[in-house]
C-alpha cells in the first residue's frame, strides 16, 4: 500500500468531474500481504453495456530520474495486474501519471515502447490546473 | 561558504566517476567537469550506422551554492546519492521537475534559483 498525497485528491476530483463514481478509496486486494491500489471507480456507459469499472494507481514522478520512476511504476502495475486478472478480470487497471511524466519519459523511446509492449493503460492528469484527463489508449 | 562549494565539487566528481568508461557497441561516455563554470556532465558519444549519438545522461550545475540536477537520464536517484555523501537536501535543486512541483519533494531549497 502506498501513502496518499495531494496528487491522490487531484486525480480523484478529476475522475469525479468526468462522471466517475469513486467506489473504492483505496481498492484493497484480498492478498497476503494486503496490496492496495489507490482508487476503484465506475461509470455508466450506454445503458445496454452496463458499467465500466476501473482501478487506478496514482504515481507522482517526483524524482530526478524519470526512468527510475517509470521502472517503479511499471513494477507496481504488473503486480496489481496479476491479481486483478485473477479476482476481478472485468475491471481495467490504469496508471495515473502527471503531465510532466508524459512529456519527459512516456513520449520518449523507452517509455513509449514499454507502455505499448506491456499494454499499460494510462490516464494523464495535470497538477498545474484543472484539465481534462487524457486516456491512453483512448 | 567556499568550503561547501568545494565539497559539492568533490561529491559531484566522485559521482561522475561511476559513469566513466561506460560503453556500448555504438557509444561511450565522456565526462565533462568544468570547475570554473561549475557545470558537470556525462555524455554519450558515438555512431549507430548513419545516426550520430550525442546525448546527455547526466548534467549537474552548482548555482548559488546549491547543486542543481539539470538532467538525469540514468536509472539512479542522483539526489539520494548526493545526500548519502553528506550533501544537505535543501542544497539540492531538482531542475528536472517543473518549478511548481519542486516544493512537493524533500529537496526544497529555502529560496528559488534560476534553474
Amino acid at each position: 500500500m502506498s501513502k496518499r498525497d495531494k496528487f491522490h485528491d487531484i486525480v480523484k476530483q478529476a475522475l469525479e468531474r468526468e462522471g466517475w463514481t469513486i467506489t473504492h478509496d483505496p481498492y484493497v486486494f484480498k492478498t497476503d500481504p494486503k496490496l492496495a491500489a489507490d482508487l476503484g471507480a465506475e461509470r455508466l456507459m450506454a445503458a445496454e453495456r452496463g458499467y465500466e469499472r476501473i482501478v487506478v494507481e496514482i504515481k507522482s514522478f517526483l524524482n530526478s530520474s524519470q526512468v527510475f520512476d517509470l521502472e517503479a511504476a511499471i513494477g507496481q502495475y504488473a503486480v496489481y495486474q496479476v491479481f486483478l486478472q485473477r479476482k476481478d478480470p472485468e475491471r481495467k487497471l490504469y496508471l495515473a501519471v502527471p503531465h510532466h511524466a508524459l512529456d519527459n519519459i512516456l513520449s520518449r523511446e523507452v517509455g513509449q515502447t514499454v507502455i505499448e509492449a506491456l499494454k499499460i493503460n494510462l490516464v494523464v492528469y495535470s497538477l498545474a490546473e484543472e484539465q481534462p484527463l487524457l486516456w491512453k489508449p483512448q | 561558504m567556499e568550503t561547501s562549494v568545494a565539497f559539492y565539487q568533490t561529491c559531484i566528481k566522485t559521482l561522475l566517476k561511476n559513469y566513466e568508461g561506460l560503453q556500448s557497441e555504438q557509444a561511450k561516455t565522456i565526462i565533462v567537469a568544468d570547475d570554473m563554470g561549475m557545470h558537470y556532465l556525462v555524455l554519450w558519444v558515438g555512431w549507430e550506422g548513419h545516426k550520430r549519438i550525442h546525448s546527455c545522461a547526466l548534467h549537474l550545475d552548482i548555482l548559488d551554492e546549491r547543486i542543481v540536477i539539470q538532467c538525469n537520464d540514468t536509472e539512479e536517484l542522483i539526489e539520494d546519492t548526493l545526500v548519502s555523501m553528506g550533501v544537505a537536501p535543501d542544497a539540492i535543486v531538482l531542475g528536472t521537475l517543473p518549478p511548481f512541483l519542486r516544493k512537493e519533494t524533500s529537496f526544497t531549497p529555502k529560496y528559488s534559483v534560476a534553474a
